[in-house]
């Protein structure tokens, strides 16, 4: 006998992740990340600046922090493309994005403040970077604070839509307050026409970013599926009158 | 800065990275598996109804 959800297959009902796919690409970030690394601690010069064996932190921080504003762009991108489409999809898409950036920006803020410790000798300072970073982290836990304040959806699609474009104008000063105001204690490592790194410093960075987009890429697979789920949960109860 | 004292802040840093995607993963894992078992339960209740009302 065909089953309930099966027989309400159509435009309406939300996809199911394939976890072949996810699997793939978790393995395909795992061992970017994995070579990454391992070039970074045994290939790559150790930096000749004061820092020393500490800016290896830099490897997997400077790649989550620019996951973390990618995110945002994604979520920039299904906000737009929601307004312009009402296809519940880009709101699973937005929602999906926004999570994780903010889960990559608590991580970048955490790495952050301990390459801060060894680099300036203090977890924090109020300097471009840092600041722009906190304030985007604080605007984006706003758009769930607005998403639990909504309750009928097609609203809380749109207002979150507006939220995401509207927050996004934070994420391009953040990524260039280091180039803007280069008074600031973050150095700027990548500049146009030059990685300002050693090639080895950069196969190693590249493979990092390479592997940390990857991850992100199989983690919005995960929460999109987890949406779905939600939502088709959400439709059988409905149907079944709870 | 001395090495002993860069590597105590290197590895906080990746150990730091390293358990949060552990967690997520182990979160979302079971985030998912909570929902599969609910929306099978809830299909199940409704293909035996649909069932009984076409019989």
């Amino acid at each position: 006998m065909e089953s309930a959800t099966s027989a309400v297959a159509g435009a309406s009902r939300p996809g199911i992740m394939r976890i072949g796919v996810t699997t793939a690409v978790f393995a395909a970030a795992g061992a970017l990340l994995a070579i990454g690394l391992l070039l970074a601690f045994w290939w790559a010069p150790t930096d000749a600046s004061a820092m020393g064996f500490s800016q290896k932190i830099f490897y997997y921080h400077a790649p989550i922090a620019e996951t973390a504003l990618l995110s945002f762009g994604i979520a920039f991108v299904a906000g737009i493309l929601y307004l312009r489409r009402q296809d519940a999809r880009y709101d699973r898409l937005g929602v999906a994005a926004v999570r994780l950036g903010l889960l990559f920006s608590g991580l970048v803020m955490a790495t952050g403040m301990i390459w801060g410790k060894a680099a300036w000798g203090v977890f924090w300072a109020w300097e471009p970077r840092l600041t722009t970073f906190l304030i985007a982290c604080l605007l984006y836990a706003g758009y769930f604070v607005l998403r639990g304040t909504v309750e009928e959806e097609s609203r809380r699609a749109t207002y979150s839509a507006l939220f995401a474009i509207i927050a996004f104008v934070d994420v391009p000063i953040t990524f260039f307050a280091t180039r803007l105001l280069p008074e600031g204690l973050h150095p700027v490592v990548i500049r146009p026409g030059s990685s300002g790194m050693d090639h080895r410093d950069f196969i190693a960075f590249m493979l990092s970013m390479a592997g940390m987009t990857l991850l992100l890429v199989g983690m919005l697979r995960i929460e999109i599926g987890i949406e779905a789920l939600r939502e088709e949960l959400q439709y059988l109860k409905n149907r079944l009158g709870r | 800065m001395p090495l002993d004292e860069a590597v105590k802040y290197v590895a906080s840093a990746y150990a730091v990275i390293i358990v949060v995607f552990i967690a997520y993963l182990v979160v979302a894992g079971r985030r998912i598996g909570r929902l599969q078992r609910e929306v099978q339960v809830i299909d199940d209740e409704l293909t035996r109804r649909e069932g009984r009302a076409g019989a």
